[in-house]
């Protein structure tokens, strides 16, 4: 009985120290975790980014456990990471965005990193100084896209209209489109009211010119001097000519907007180049063009430019020599990103080496649009979108007040004169993004 | 202890659980909030002790003037419309013999929408291209096909304010219906006897005896008045230019857009201040006018 009581605990202490001794080797074996925030997108979004990120990240690193969670609204992202929590690697709306991040120290500082991958090379200098807030680097610039004038080809046939070039030729238009029943200019805000922002930028950039916004930011001129206060007149007459919107902007939608184009409601729309890949998807049977805004004489044609989104590296990350390499491998792993491009529409990174003929073959629509951002980046037409170049208090001040210029319930004066209060105060603070 | 005293604590100790979690989950918040709105905060980093300054710039904030009268507005239409209108129709539900069930149900079904659901709903109705004006210029209504009901500043507020509305009178109307079924039926067989019209039965009869029901309505009226957010966040978030902006779609803009979540919270102190003062003010003078007990 002794004997076997004896070998029952010898059995019993090895089983113990065999599960121990598997348990170290799992505990061992277990992969690290990686995780990559992203926007809210449907199904079809996501068995793309399924296709060409989530499934070349986990053949690159098949060591890492990598998750890309969808966060349903962009406050449930932020209110993780002031929890201490979050992703370790975060996808922001860009750098006005990202510097709100880094005020609260909630990103890291990517210097070591930069200096590591030799990213600074790697990226187009706007698109990279963009990037930095109080002389750090907290972000890595996700797309490249700008701002263009859509014009609906079947309704300007039709009707025996010529895509106007400068300002005046289309100024002369608007009129007679309006009075065939025809939207000239699409727009609505009712479900995103900073798509203002679009417009604003567009209007400075175009009809006030790189310059002067260029000097306001940089303290050698105002904003509220006579070219960006022109500009900003240009626009608000155009929105009460109802030539911009059909003075109903406030009550038609993003969708409406672009169905209004699709359908040839509306002969023209300013819109980002991420339009392009919706307007493909959704309204494939439209025949439409794009072409940068109708220049001002004196100034020139300018292409407003900004980097869509930016990827940042959550300071409560415990992996975050992991997420750069991650972000590395993203910017690195070219084929990959042709091929998204190519077959998905995703929107092209601001990298040096990205080469245009890697695009062959794709819509020819698509690559028209990015053959006139590198164009319009190789001559030098850059304009300023507010969400890269603009101070984050300003753009949100002016998202939210651009709708009180149209419906008079603000002066251009005020309002040009609070913006520039945004300006000086960034300024103080060293707060004001790059411009090139 | 003697059985005196246990019998007193016995209570306490039934209450305590209860206490404890809305401590933790509603008092601590609470203080909380108390406690940020003296900070410069973005919502993420360290917060920075700022006293009063929050409260002072709340002082000369012209959004927040703005947003106050727009809760002054839907407070008095609110305190009105709805309650009017929940009260005669209950009044004349209670008086069907068949098919009561029918039409309780009937005008309580929009409250069980969610404001999600009924807010794009009603956007969509509203659309100038597409909505009810599609209808109004069928009908050669010209004028009012041309309406932007929620694209006119001038009139987006009492858009908005009629359909939540629209989804909140069906409430009322059977809370009103509830009451009025509990009123003693002897009453009115007396009344009757002393030959009281209908009329008379409603002021001397009714009124009087749903008048707990009433104060009820009243006070949770006046302070969701002022907390109310779902439907002007939905169908307008505040736009355009401010005039359906009130205080919770400008609490929600301060801390989650602008990231002022410090600003945020003096503002939501001010919200509850002004909430509690309504709320004791109304006790106050429902009592004096007889509609709830000393």
């Amino acid at each position: 009985m002794r004997n076997t009581k004896r070998f029952l605990a010898a059995s019993m202490m090895g089983t113990l120290a065999l599960t121990m001794a598997l348990g170290s080797q799992t505990m061992a074996e277990e992969k690290q975790k990686l995780v990559i925030s992203c926007y809210l997108a449907d199904d079809a979004q996501v068995a793309v980014r399924e296709k060409y990120i989530d499934e070349p990240l986990q053949a690159a690193f098949p060591d890492v456990d990598i998750e890309i969670k969808m966060y349903t609204d962009r406050q449930s992202l932020q209110i993780e990471v002031a929890g201490g929590g979050g992703p370790d690697i975060l996808d922001l709306d860009g750098p006005t965005d990202v510097a709100e991040f880094a005020k609260a120290d909630r990103v890291l500082d990517l210097g070591g990193y930069a200096e590591q991958y030799g990213w600074a090379d790697m990226f187009y200098d706007w698109a990279y100084n963009s990037c930095f807030y109080n002389d750090k680097l907290y972000s890595l610039p996700t797309s490249f896209e700008g701002m263009v004038m859509y014009y609906n080809m079947d309704v300007m046939e039709e009707n025996g209209w010529e895509v106007p070039t400068t300002k005046e030729e289309l100024e002369a238009l608007m009129p007679q489109i309006q009075e065939k029943g025809i939207i000239p200019i699409s727009f609505g805000n009712s479900n995103y009211q900073g798509a203002v922002d679009w417009l604003y930028s567009t209007f400075t950039s175009c009809y006030a010119g790189p310059e002067a916004i260029k000097a306001a930011m940089e303290g050698t001129g105002k904003y509220t001097d006579d070219a960006i206060k022109g500009s900003f007149e240009t626009m608000v007459n155009w929105w009460k000519e109802g030539w911009l919107g059909d003075n109903a902007s406030q009550t038609i939608t993003n969708e409406d907007m672009l169905a209004f184009f699709a359908e040839g409601r509306a002969a023209m729309m300013i819109d980002g180049t991420w339009a392009a890949n919706q307007l493909l998807a959704t309204y494939p049977d439209c025949n439409w063009d794009s072409e940068m805004m109708p220049k001002d004489e004196t100034i020139g044609e300018i292409l407003p430019f900004a980097t869509g989104g930016g990827y940042a590296i959550n300071a409560n990350s415990k992996n975050p020599d992991l997420a750069a390499e991650v972000m590395n491998y993203l910017f690195t792993s070219l084929d990959r990103h042709y091929q998204s491009i190519n077959e998905a529409g995703y929107q092209p990174y601001p990298l040096k080496e990205f080469d245009l003929g890697e695009l062959a073959g794709m819509d020819e629509k698509l690559l028209d649009q990015y053959n006139l951002l590198m164009d319009a980046q190789t001559n030098n037409q850059i304009g300023y979108c507010s969400w890269t170049f603009y101070p984050s208090e300003m753009r949100v001040y002016m998202n939210e007040n651009t709708d009180s210029l149209f419906l008079d319930a603000l002066s251009i004066d005020d309002y040009l004169s609070t913006a520039q209060t945004y300006i000086d105060e960034a300024i103080a603070n060293n707060a004001v993004p790059v411009l090139p | 202890m003697n059985s005196a005293k246990k019998r007193h604590i016995v209570p306490y100790l039934f209450i305590l659980p209860a206490f404890i979690i809305h401590a933790c989950i509603v008092t601590v918040p609470s203080l909380s909030t108390l406690v940020m709105s003296l900070y410069d905060w973005n919502g993420m980093g360290n917060a920075k002790f700022i006293g009063l300054d929050n409260f002072r710039e709340i002082l000369h904030d012209p959004i927040i003037k703005l947003a106050l009268m727009h809760n002054i507005e839907w407070l008095l239409i609110f305190i009105t419309i709805p309650l009017i209108l929940g009260f005669v129709v209950a009044i004349l539900v209670s008086q069907l013999k068949r098919f009561q069930m029918f039409f309780r149900t009937a005008y309580f079904i929009p409250y069980v929408i969610s404001a999600a659901v009924a807010g794009k709903i009603w956007t969509a109705l509203m659309n100038p291209y597409y909505g009810v004006n599609q209808v109004f210029a069928n009908l050669g209504w010209e004028k009012l096909s041309k309406v932007l009901w929620l694209g006119n500043p001038k009139i987006a507020l009492y858009a908005v304010a009629f359909v939540d509305n629209w989804h909140w009178w069906g409430f009322i109307m059977v809370l009103f219906l509830g009451a009025l079924q509990q009123v003693d039926p002897t009453l009115y067989e007396a009344a009757r006897v002393d030959g009281a019209n209908r009329f008379q039965e409603l002021i001397h009869v009714s009124i009087p005896g749903i008048r707990p029901t009433i104060a009820f309505v009243l006070i949770m009226t006046v302070m969701w008045s002022f907390l109310t957010f779902d439907y002007v966040f939905v169908m307008t978030n505040g736009g355009p230019a401010n005039s359906t902006e009130i205080m919770s779609t400008y609490i929600y803009k301060n801390a989650f857009v602008k990231y002022r979540a410090g600003y945020s919270n003096a503002i939501c102190v001010i919200q509850s201040g002004i909430c509690i003062f309504l709320y004791f003010f109304q006790k106050y003078v429902s009592k004096k006018g007889g509609m709830e007990d000393e």
